[in-house]
């Protein structure tokens, strides 16, 4: 549906299958105009352009290069379009701007409550599939060999050449939410932030950052968004502090401006003293810390984090909390994928379930947890199948579910220690020794467990 | 503080590009000691042999330094452009993912691969600025070289060290880490004695054959070239086949290269 009627479009602009039933707008709960306060151009070459976007807000942003007048019309076109971004949320066409001309949307744009858009983070019907060179098969064997927990493979071919890594996600993320993807390895995770990060062409489906498609315009995209990788990847020919000062540069901030966010960002994050060091020398945790930092130097509205503590050590990974606590309390919206329901549990407000490829379960972490069936996991590991022992085990009282995998005899019951004697019996009546028993409280993992029969750190 | 979060601005593609560049002249100045190491010594050993002892020994006559200098010059051009951007690309892709920060920039990514390009360029011509006066010392007087066409020797020199950039942004994109050292043995070294460096190309009309066959290789237009400009009087192919070779050349590695390059780039 078309949003700007008979408005010529500028630039192609997505609303990506805005689903209006799903995602109730409010029409025209902002200024039916905006009203630019005022144009200042100092001495550089850009020009700051400040209005109110809604009562109390006061918006701002500095545009470069107004001298020339080649570049002017296209400079008013670009204020014009990020003014209503900003504002709204999302794209809009064209007029020109100047200091006390009013901006106005196009009549019966729909739009959310004020600046609830800013960093609105979406995928629709979100599919990858990786087409695998010739004569090469992913490690772990096809068709997601147990404990795998690998894409599956599609089906049918004798030897596999593609590897479905989303299938159909449907995500949506509020601007200055605190987002969590949790999943196994090869869960889709990290496929779904390198499609946000502009990284990954999907193979169908859309996703949008701020409102702003990530396939026709990932250089917007580029603009309003700060990643993490999982590994460390600084530029290591470069110093801490260079790795900041240059990626700064790539956004067209200039080197004064550079060199001070620079400096206040390794100060932020213990690494004022270290800001000469080549990123060689600096460990595990400060690497991480840097990448955060360059992240945030051009001072993105949202935050893009692929399993930021892998490999740190636990004061490292609490340091790095901290942070992420500290940069959403400043009302960044932040989407971090773990595979440790800990971190999902204690950083995010809510949290996406997926696995291979696709989305279990979305809520707030206690209400994810609320759901977990019948409260503690207990699993008995036996000498050999446990599905001759189920039908025993069944007869159990105050169990609530039970299932066999492999040697795997598991089960939930409310009071799980009570339940042990005669499971135990029961595996033995069947012939079975017990090996090893394990008991897990409710949490994130049971459920995950209870919802795809293997652990997260399959 | 939340009100303080705005987009940022959109930059244009010339600053992003700018930025990028001075990153690598940044990364170039910091480590010109290997840069040099990599890209001169061998032309310059080359020379030593036999532009100078060679000579003195009597095993090859003094007037072979001016067939010579020209193609250690294309040499060092081949060496420091395409080690300059398939280097550390083979590597960024391979392993290290190093160059993923300049992905995120605010601009198309063909821009990233584009300014490797140009950066890969300016090495290969600041490489040929210190072998031709060092050569020209250790040999000693040429009386054929001749600078009176300095604006040609640029132009020839950038055209090629723009060819072998191109070739150097195919090959970083297309080599596995694992054929690093294929792509010397296999690909450099045969570019280079067969690039008609050591020899005129009209040298080998004694072997027709060959003689058709190296035209594939950017090196003989570049040899050829500088040899036009800088030794006009000895034998050398005609300056606008070279023009045109290597034009086509930088084009066509550039091309298949930048697409190469995007797919690598994105998943």
């Amino acid at each position: 549906m078309s949003l700007f009627g008979v408005f010529p479009k500028v630039r192609p602009y997505s609303l990506l299958n805005w689903d209006a039933e799903r995602y109730p707008t409010r029409r025209l709960a902002m200024p039916a105009s905006i009203i630019v306060d005022s144009i200042r151009r100092p001495a550089s070459r850009s020009s700051t352009y400040r209005w109110s976007s809604f009562p109390g807000q006061v918006s701002e942003i500095e545009m470069p290069g107004s001298g020339a007048r080649r570049t002017a019309l296209r400079q008013r076109l670009q204020v014009r379009e990020e003014m209503m971004a900003q504002t709204l949320g999302i794209g809009a066409a064209a007029v020109s701007v100047g200091e006390g001309e009013r901006v106005s949307p196009a009549p019966g744009t729909v739009h959310r409550s004020p600046g609830e858009g800013l960093a609105r983070i979406e995928t629709r019907a979100l599919r990858k599939v990786y087409v695998l060179p010739r004569g090469r098969r992913r490690r772990g064997g096809p068709n997601g060999a147990p404990g795998g927990g690998g894409p599956a493979p599609v089906a049918g071919a004798e030897a596999p050449r593609e590897i479905v890594a989303l299938e159909g996600l449907d995500l949506d993320v509020a601007s200055g939410e605190f987002f969590g993807l949790l999943g196994p390895n090869g869960a889709g995770k990290t496929t779904t932030i390198g499609i946000l990060t502009t990284r990954v062409r999907p193979t169908s489906g859309g996703a949008s950052v701020g409102g702003v498609s990530v396939v026709e315009d990932p250089v917007g995209v580029r603009r309003r968004i700060g990643v993490v990788p999982q590994r460390p990847n600084p530029d290591r020919v470069l110093t801490a502090l260079e790795n900041l000062v240059y990626h700064a540069t790539y956004f067209g901030i200039g080197l004064g401006e550079a060199m001070t966010r620079a400096r206040a960002l390794l100060d932020r994050f213990g690494l004022g003293q270290r800001g000469d060091a080549k990123v060689d020398q600096l460990s595990g945790g400060q690497q991480q810390r840097l990448m955060v930092a360059r992240a945030l130097i051009h001072d993105p509205i949202a935050l893009f984090l692929d399993e930021p503590t892998v490999g740190l050590d636990p004061q490292a990974r609490l340091d790095l909390w901290d942070i992420l606590r500290t940069l959403h309390a400043e009302g960044r919206t932040i989407v971090l994928t773990t595979h440790y329901m800990e971190e999902a549990d204690r950083l995010c407000e809510r949290l996406a379930i997926v696995d291979r490829g696709r989305l279990l379960a979305l809520d707030t972490p206690t209400a994810l947890k609320s759901r977990v069936p019948g409260g503690t996991l207990v699993e008995l590991m036996l000498d050999g199948d446990a599905g001759e022992v189920l039908a025993a085990a069944g007869e159990v009282t105050g169990m609530i579910r039970l299932e066999a995998a492999g040697a795997v005899l598991r089960g939930w019951a409310e009071r799980g220690g009570e339940v042990i004697p005669p499971l135990i019996k029961a595996a033995e009546s069947g012939g079975r020794a017990v090996r090893d028993i394990h008991l897990a409280p409710p949490s994130l993992e049971t459920l995950f467990v209870s919802m795809t029969g293997r652990k997260l750190d399959e | 503080m939340s009100a303080a979060l705005v987009v940022r601005p959109p930059v244009s593609a010339w600053r992003v590009f700018a930025a990028l560049l001075r990153r690598d002249a940044h990364a170039a100045v910091r480590e010109l000691p290997f840069f040099l190491v990599r890209t001169v010594l061998q032309p310059i050993l080359f020379v030593v042999v036999f532009g100078y002892l060679m000579p003195r020994m009597g095993f090859v006559s003094s007037g072979y330094g001016a067939a010579l200098l020209p193609g250690i010059l294309a040499i060092s051009m081949t060496l420091s452009s395409i080690q300059a951007v398939a280097l550390p690309m083979v590597a960024d892709f391979g392993w290290t993912k190093e160059i993923e920060d300049r992905l995120l920039a605010p601009a198309p990514i063909r821009l990233v691969a584009l300014e490797k390009m140009v950066s890969g360029l300016i090495q290969g011509v600041i490489a040929a600025a210190f072998v031709l006066p060092a050569a020209r010392l250790i040999m000693g007087p040429i009386p054929a070289l001749n600078f009176s066409h300095a604006g040609d020797i640029a132009a020839v020199a950038i055209l090629g060290a723009a060819a072998f950039s191109a070739l150097g942004l195919l090959m970083g994109t297309a080599i596995n880490p694992q054929q690093i050292g294929l792509m010397f043995s296999v690909i450099i070294a045969p570019m280079i004695f067969l690039g008609c460096a050591y020899y005129p190309w009209k040298g080998l009309d004694a072997v027709p054959v060959l003689k058709y066959v190296v035209l594939i290789n950017p090196l003989v237009y570049v040899s050829e070239g500088l040899r036009g400009v800088l030794t006009p009087s000895l034998p050398h192919m005609p300056l606008a086949a070279v023009v045109v070779a290597l034009v086509v050349m930088t084009v066509g590695f550039g091309l298949v290269g930048l697409r190469s390059f995007e797919r690598r780039a994105l998943g």
